[in-house]
């Protein structure tokens, strides 16, 4: 009993996909090579899509960007937005 | 008790100047409320549903559905809840718009439809030209969605639409117009896209009206690390941040709350 619980575990943990929700921070170091922190977000940004890892980020943390850089700049390519509505306002 | 129980839905009313019956019932409508029923019974997996048997009998028409007690007894709970309520707001999506069908045919033939179960003598639910069980418009609101996935489906006679294979929301369809489609030049079939596209959605329960979305834009999604992709974005954006402590710009420009 223990070994098929324990086989079913590992087959739901092997169907699951993980995912990170990334706040504007990790952008804003990412994207700025002088920053102290900038190899170690270009490493984790790496690192999740090498691992299958989805990586999100909020319409948001967007909207913050974008007061001083560009939409442009984001890697939208790699990245899947969450969007924000009336529901999420209540 | 009896492991298998009855759903009877009655429909009074005309074709012409006859009384309707079986003989004059246009199958149309036979499917429809089939359709219907099973919604009802199972609106979110059909897949393991117990099996549904049909008959119809006359009086005018009757329809009768057979299929397991449990699925019975949820079913009168269910006809109870929106009688007492008039209401269908609460309903899952599925069950909501097969009530607003047999509503809509009700009121365009004239028709009356009752319904009830094995478990009670009486009919629980009347669905008729007067009554109003739609849902209430102002629960569903026009929101904007993005999901990926693989697209594996575009096309369609009238209505052009695209169908994208996602993890989070399953297989759903998406309305493009036709002009979209028309004006792909490369073939987007099997490859990876995000979607960004309207819809309603639930303001109390957060669902997806998956009938109604439409396309506002397709969106280039890969999950793979590209080398030059990224440098070329760090390249172009690093000088607008030269100098920026993020966090504390970030606590400035939020002044407390969190994204």
């Amino acid at each position: 009993m223990d070994l098929i619980q324990k086989s079913g575990l590992k087959k739901l943990e092997e169907a699951m996909t993980h995912s990170v929700l990334l706040d504007t921070s990790f952008f804003i170091r990412l994207l700025n090579n002088s920053d102290p922190l900038h190899i170690n977000a270009l490493g984790y940004f790496k690192y999740y899509l090498e691992q299958g890892i989805r990586m999100k980020i909020s319409t948001i943390s967007i909207a913050e960007y974008c007061v001083i850089g560009k939409v442009s700049d984001l890697p939208l390519r790699n990245l899947e937005i969450l969007p924000f509505n009336q529901i999420d306002a209540q | 008790m009896d492991k298998i129980g009855e759903i009877e839905v009655k429909l009074v009313g005309k074709q012409g100047n006859s009384e309707l019956t079986p003989e004059n019932y246009d199958i149309k409508h036979i499917i429809s409320m089939l359709t219907h029923v099973e919604d009802m019974l199972f609106p979110t997996s059909k897949k393991d549903r117990p099996l549904i048997a049909y008959d119809i009998e006359e009086g005018s028409v009757k329809h009768k559905f057979k299929t397991s007690i449990q699925a019975i007894i949820g079913f009168s709970a269910l006809l109870s809840q929106i009688s007492q309520t008039e209401s269908i707001d609460f309903l899952e999506l599925k069950s909501a718009r097969a009530i607003e069908n047999i509503q809509k045919l009700s009121r365009e033939k004239n028709y009356i439809f009752l319904i009830k179960t094995s478990l009670e003598d009486e009919y629980k639910l009347q669905i008729g030209p007067q009554t109003d069980f739609y849902r209430n418009e102002k629960i569903w609101v026009e929101a904007e969605f993005y999901f990926y996935g693989k697209l594996k489906d575009a096309g369609g006679k009238n209505k052009a639409n695209i169908h994208i294979d996602t993890d989070d929301y399953g297989y759903i369809a998406i309305e493009t117009g036709i002009e979209f489609l028309e004006s792909r030049k490369e073939n987007m079939l099997y490859k990876n896209y995000g979607i960004r596209a309207t819809g309603l959605q639930n303001l109390e329960t957060g669902e997806i009206d998956t009938k109604s979305l439409k396309l506002l834009e397709l969106i280039d999604y890969n999950s793979s690390f590209n080398e030059k992709y990224i440098k070329g974005l760090i390249k172009k954006s690093s000088n607008n941040w030269v100098g920026f402590n993020p966090e504390k710009w970030i606590e400035e420009t939020r002044g407390g709350y969190d994204a």
